[in-house]
């Protein structure tokens, strides 16, 4: 048994000072695999990464506050495009275009936030989609800035001298970035913030007449989650060198949308995991796909379908993601015999 | 002045009329109980306190401040609180996050700062925790602080509400029903916190309330309503004898067996 005596211990990341220890191993170990594990390995990593900061972000909008978006690969598109924009166009450094590119997605994420004062659920879904189609438009048409259908070139970032040329060294950039950001979502949840927007989540009647003013914090929960995708758009950019709009179609937002479900809503662990597993999925799908009957093997939508699948065997079965499945599984064994 | 006043209240919901030119006068520091049969217009009241409905016609002044020009995110930060009839908790958050939420007005740290979550915003943190904290041993909710609200059973849920009602320290507290789903032991106990909260807290009560033990145990004065009409007011031993009263709960006697 363990008894609290303060209140920062209620709010500790981490209510015991093993898991510090447990987490400095994990990063240790990702660290040391990302860096010997040749090309392939420090990619996925890269990856997987940066998928994670946009898990968290969709997280915090449809998880913590009870909105739906299927418009935030359109957000992620407007973070690599402006990352893009100013290192290549207007020479801005990297360190300088990153933050930029999210305090500007966030507040286009501001403004496309204000159609959920009134819009819900399956209408809000619309018009966050429509977002998403008129976004790719505009970067289609828009050739002079964005270069259209050709997509535009990105450079390595350069900070202080040091030039991030290969994934093994890119890799320490979107792992700062994404320990930040997972830092930063922690505190919003063991904080106010974080519980007015999970009240607006639970009961919009209570959280009114708690003096929550709700269109003003629903549009700011859209204005955080737009920053972290913005982030994630940019660090996207400068990782994989080459953008453009196929990278950031309706199939990525409902990939997002996959990953929180299947890690777990509302759960900042469970977007971790979601992502992980997203992320591994196309290339597990390309490992088993050799023991496949052949026409399923050649079908060009078969990544949509098994997001798909995976989404509905999700929510009928297991509603809670993997998050949820591990919490059942601690509760059992900390209370085995019973 | 009057504390609070609501003056020819009117409001209708297509062709019903919930509430059909109720006035009524509340005093500072005193219990007022609203009582009649089932869909008299007792809850629309407190729904147009807290500016959850606009009523048609009328006005509601809160020491000298008219209530309908605000916004019902407006109405706590004045110093009126309330629980609700059917519990409007936060289901996935537990007992004392509730609780806590019930400070939101007095927070002044931006999510910026608290996404740091150093210094100020930490401190602030701690002081609410503090006082939730109080809350729970007011209400001996100890037992039940870090449960979620799903699984508690009901009449730990409106003693949540009042809980999260009472974190915004406030000086009207209208509430719903909160007998409702209580043993008599814990109506009990409630009678004991309601008398609490005035005494020590100084807080004038509006309740609503269908146990009339509980009515006339603790209530300075009851008003009476029967199809949005106000048909009495007066102190409980009035109200027992009125002839209006008695006819509105059990029928006028013309026919009908009168024991």
């Amino acid at each position: 048994m363990d008894l609290r005596e303060s209140y920062s211990q209620d709010i500790r990341i981490f209510d015991k000072y093993y898991k510090w220890a447990w987490m400095a191993v994990l990063v240790a170990g990702i660290v040391i695999f990302s860096q010997t594990g040749g090309d392939y390995v420090a990619y996925m990593f890269n990856l997987i990464l940066i998928n994670i900061i946009v898990a968290v972000g969709l997280n915090i909008l449809t998880g913590f506050t009870g909105l739906i978006s299927l418009g935030h690969a359109a957000f992620m598109a407007i973070g690599a495009y402006t990352s893009a924009i100013l290192t290549m166009k207007l020479s801005v450094p990297f360190w300088l275009a990153l933050p930029t590119s999210g305090i500007l997605t966030g507040l286009i994420g501001f403004v496309v936030g204000l159609p959920s004062l009134r819009l819900t659920g399956i209408y809000l879904a619309l018009a966050t989609m429509a977002f998403g189609f008129v976004t790719e438009e505009i970067i289609l048409q828009w050739e002079s800035l964005t270069g259209g259908a050709d997509g535009l070139s990105v450079i390595s970032p350069t900070i202080f001298g040091l030039t991030f040329d290969s994934y093994r060294k890119y890799f320490f950039i979107t792992f700062i970035s994404l320990a930040i950001l997972l830092f930063a979502a922690k505190n919003i949840f063991r904080g106010n913030f974080g519980r007015t927007l999970m009240a607006i989540r639970d009961s919009e009647t209570a959280a009114e007449t708690m003096g929550i003013n709700l269109g003003w914090y629903k549009t700011v929960s859209f204005t955080v989650s737009a920053i972290y995708v913005g982030l994630a758009g940019s660090l996207y950019a400068h990782f994989i060198l080459f953008i453009s709009v196929d990278n950031f179609t309706l199939l990525h937002s409902i990939s997002y949308i996959v990953m929180i479900v299947v890690g777990g809503i509302g759960s900042i662990t469970g977007s971790v995991i979601g992502a992980v597993f997203i992320t591994l999925l196309p290339e597990i799908i390309t490992f088993i796909k050799d023991y496949l009957p052949a026409t399923v093997k050649i079908a060009s939508s078969l990544q949509a379908a098994v997001y798909g699948i995976i989404l509905m065997l999700f929510i009928i079965y297991q509603p809670t993601g993997f998050y949820g499945f591990w919490i059942r599984v601690k509760t059992w064994w900390r209370t085995f015999p019973l | 002045m009057d504390f609070l006043s609501l003056e020819k209240l009117t409001i209708s919901f297509g062709g019903v009329v919930a509430l059909d030119g109720v006035s009524l006068d509340v005093n500072e520091g005193e219990i007022l109980s609203i009582i009649g049969p089932n869909g008299a217009g007792k809850t629309t009241i407190f729904n147009c306190i807290s500016r959850l409905y606009k009523p048609d016609k009328g006005e509601i002044i809160f020491e000298e401040r008219d209530i309908l020009k605000l916004k019902a995110h407006q109405i706590g930060s004045l110093g009126i609180a309330r629980t609700f009839q059917n519990i409007e908790l936060f289901t996935n958050m537990t007992v004392i996050e509730n609780i806590l939420l019930g400070r939101h007005i007095f927070r002044s740290t931006g999510p910026l700062s608290q996404a740091i979550f150093y210094g100020k915003a930490r401190r602030e943190e701690m002081d609410h925790r503090r006082k939730a904290e109080e809350i729970i041993d007011f209400l001996d909710l100890q037992a039940h602080r870090n449960k979620r609200i799903g699984r508690l059973p009901y009449g730990v849920q409106k003693l949540v509400e009042l809980g999260r009602a009472l974190a915004l320290q406030p000086r009207l507290l209208l509430m719903d029903e909160v007998s409702s789903g209580m043993n008599l032991e814990e109506t009990q106990d409630l009678m004991v916190w309601i008398t609490d909260i005035r005494e020590d807290l100084g807080v004038t009560l509006i309740l609503v309330e269908h146990d009339i033990r509980l009515v006339m145990g603790v209530s300075d004065r009851i008003a009476v309503l029967d199809y949005g009409r106000k048909i009495a007011e007066g102190r409980p031993e009035e109200i027992q004898s009125n002839e209006e009263v008695i006819k509105a709960y059990l029928g006028d006697g013309d026919g009908a067996f009168r024991g």
